[in-house]
């Protein structure tokens, strides 16, 4: 693929990926062939902040997790009242990581 | 995630649940379920002032545990589920490490690709708040 092809969509969703992961991305997008382009821009990425708002706000109900496609453990937090109130306070620091390993993994799907 | 990590989050979740549940059922009797300290502890409940949809769910399951399964539907009825994957699941698992399987795995995927379809996501959705709504009622 083009370079500022590759480079618009770093400028884009560089904050949806771990910043170590950057680089390796770049490069697997380099690599990838033209026809894959319009399925990685329509990828349904998600927002680390938004999910860390949505987890400070109802992340006791677990809608959190739900949100960024966790949905055992989103029935499972819902279902324990967000783990005694302990797993919500731990998600709080845990979310904005697991919505970016989400990203990752969805990218993968077309770089691998 | 992998194989290995969720079946330390199911252990780990079931174990902590025992421990809670056990407090309980020793502290409360069948004729006074309420235990004073549980709610002290629920977070939505003392900030919010109400209970949330899975309020009453520890008084389910330990009026299961005693047997009276039409009490334990009327505090909240996801307790039932509750005791069943407290009870299933970590025997699910220990099987599943013992013979070097993964089909506890595959199951809890397959609830994922479940519940992750639009229309039982909706209808799930919409149970969720109606059993809010009737918590509510109650007020647990």
């Amino acid at each position: 693929m083009e370079e500022n092809k590759v480079d618009m969509f770093i400028m884009a969703n560089g904050r949806f990926f771990e910043s170590y992961q950057i680089p390796q991305i770049r490069d697997h997008l380099m690599k990838l062939d033209d026809s894959k382009w319009t399925f990685v821009q329509s990828l349904n990425l998600k927002n680390p902040t938004t999910a860390l708002i949505v987890s400070l706000l109802v992340g006791y109900l677990g809608i959190d997790r739900f949100m960024i496609g966790d949905t055992g453990l989103g029935i499972a937090k819902l279902l324990t009242c967000g783990g005694l109130g302990i797993w919500t306070i731990v998600d709080w620091f845990l979310i904005m990581g697991a919505t970016k390993k989400k990203n990752m993994e969805k990218l993968q799907q077309y770089l691998f | 995630m992998s194989r290995n990590k969720l079946y330390l989050i199911v252990i780990s979740i079931c174990l902590a649940g025992y421990f809670w549940i056990g407090f309980h059922y020793i502290r409360t009797t069948e004729f006074n379920i309420k235990n004073e300290s549980n709610l002290e502890f629920c977070m939505f409940r003392s900030i919010t002032g109400v209970p949330c949809p899975s309020c009453g769910m520890t008084r389910s399951v330990t009026t299961l545990a005693r047997g009276n399964i039409a009490n334990a539907l009327w505090w909240n009825p996801l307790g039932v589920i509750m005791f069943a994957s407290m009870v299933l699941f970590p025997l699910w698992i220990i099987r599943d490490i013992v013979y070097k399987k993964n089909s506890f795995y595959i199951f809890y995927k397959n609830v994922e690709k479940f519940f992750q379809k639009k229309p039982i996501a909706i209808i799930s959705i919409g149970l969720i708040v109606l059993l809010w709504i009737w918590n509510l009622k109650k007020f647990l």
